[in-house]
């Protein structure tokens, strides 16, 4: 170990260019002073209550009048497919919404009404993990990551109510909430990386990590309802191991999700007690 | 580098700093330009993108120290490579990685720093760059801490938000797994 310490020590010789470190000093005081300039020249100025004109010129306007110019020339079922692959914040994703809880209501069929909340819970997922990879405003993120628990409460209710009626038929659904925890709990996990630290003050950050470990809490309570639900002659790993969905009944209801979000490793539940040899070595 | 001088020295800048004392975020820059840039170019793989984003963290750290009604209680070392990793992360976020590897330059970055006479001295520092890159974001973090930056385990407790204990055993975790790479490569 002490060769590869002596090895790690060679990266202490890398060292930025003078000259940059010279100029960045230049530039960045210049541009603090810039700022401090600004600060004080905008407490300075009288602002008058006036209308702003060029409120109604701004981007969003414009974007939302030519949403409605398009929509209206695309027909009723370009819009539904449209807004099915709507992100929250998008114009049309109060339609995907209204379209969910809908067709979650004509659905009476007890094993159908789980299959269609695991498929909410997936698509929340799935635009969980495309909003935290545009780096989207922390609001639609922190927005869904709250629908996505409240769809695996729903979950956990329908699955419980399924059982009282038919209990084989719970089991047989049980296996498919099995196979997307671990997706939902790796995307999860992956996410809180992505998030990178959080800086004293920065609340609505906390507040997302907060609300992604409640995600997670919900997810450990839909696996321990179902790991209860599916014949113990079945071992989780033998369903852990199988691709998300492929359980063939009613298998073609689950969204797929982005390739690549199980490769992540458990963070959140890594096991990070030290062992006495390795506190020993570090110290 | 923590000993109850510099800590002292660095609160006191810090306070002129937020208070709009230019001069003092300019020495707390002097101290932390060259560990931040080391830090950002060991993580990434090209030498502008490391010099831009060592820029852009201490533009940041002062546009988050003027903000107003901000209680500054954590070190400005602790701050500053939060904002760095920050950024790293956010920059993975948005390039692919096709496009993170044919920016890497380090090679010739070496070539062209450190001018050493010893080929084998450049050698191993290549090769070790080269195995702490292909191991766990945190394991790279703490490794560079620990060992390049000699910053303590408190230090770095801080900066991760983790216990001490959890740091101690990424540390050990990330020499591992640092030295598993390094013997598949020799």
């Amino acid at each position: 170990m002490d060769i590869i310490i002596r090895k790690i020590k060679y990266l202490q010789r890398i060292q930025p260019n003078t000259s940059w470190l010279q100029s960045q000093r230049s530039f960045l005081l210049s541009e603090i002073s810039r700022s401090q300039q600004q600060v004080k020249e905008r407490k300075n100025l009288l602002v008058f209550p006036l209308f702003n004109f060029s409120k109604i010129f701004r981007p969003a306007f414009a974007l939302a009048f030519s949403i409605i110019v398009l929509a209206s020339s695309l027909g009723t079922v370009g819009i539904i497919s449209a807004a099915q692959n709507s992100l929250p914040g998008d114009l049309l994703y109060p339609i995907k919404t209204v379209l969910e809880k809908t067709q979650f209501t004509f659905t009476a069929d007890q094993a159908s009404r789980t299959k269609l909340s695991i498929k909410f819970a997936t698509q929340r997922i799935d635009e969980f993990n495309q909003l935290i990879d545009k780096s989207e405003s922390k609001e639609n993120i922190q927005k869904t990551v709250k629908k996505f628990t409240q769809e695996l409460v729903n979950v956990q209710t329908e699955i419980n109510s399924l059982k009282q009626k038919n209990a084989e038929k719970a089991a047989e659904v049980a296996k498919l909430i099995q196979a997307q925890t671990p997706i939902y709990e790796d995307t999860l996990i992956k996410s809180t990386e992505k998030l990178g630290y959080i800086l004293p003050g920065e609340k609505e950050k906390e507040d997302l990590r907060q609300n992604i470990n409640q995600a997670l809490e919900e997810v450990n309570k839909t696996r321990e309802i179902t790991n209860g639900l599916v014949e113990p002659a079945q071992s989780p790993e033998d369903i852990e191991a199988g691709p998300p969905g492929s359980e063939s009944s009613g298998g073609e209801i689950i969204v797929p999700i982005e390739p690549g979000v199980v490769e992540s490793q458990s963070m959140q539940f890594e096991n990070l007690q030290p062992s006495a040899e390795e506190v020993e070595k570090v110290e | 580098m923590a000993d109850l001088e510099t800590i002292n020295k660095e609160k006191e800048l810090l306070s002129r700093a937020v208070s709009g004392d230019k001069e003092a975020f300019g020495q707390l820059y002097d101290f932390y330009a060259p560990r931040i840039f080391r830090f950002i170019r060991l993580k990434v793989g090209s030498q502008t993108l490391a010099e831009d984003l060592s820029s852009e963290s201490f533009l940041r750290i002062w546009e988050y120290l003027c903000e107003e009604e901000r209680e500054i209680e954590e070190s400005f070392q602790a701050l500053l490579y939060k904002i760095a990793r920050n950024l790293i992360v956010d920059y993975y976020k948005r390039k692919s990685s096709q496009e993170i590897l044919m920016d890497d330059d380090f090679k010739e970055f070496l070539e062209g720093q450190l001018i050493s006479d010893d080929a084998r001295l450049n050698e191993d520092t290549e090769a070790v760059h080269r195995a702490l890159v292909n191991i766990k974001e945190e394991y790279q973090d703490v490794i560079i801490w620990y060992y390049v930056d000699e910053l303590s385990v408190p230090q770095i407790a801080k900066i991760m938000g983790k216990s001490q204990g959890a740091v101690r055993v990424l540390i050990h975790r990330g020499l591992k797994a640092l030295k598993e790479h390094l013997e598949e490569t020799e």
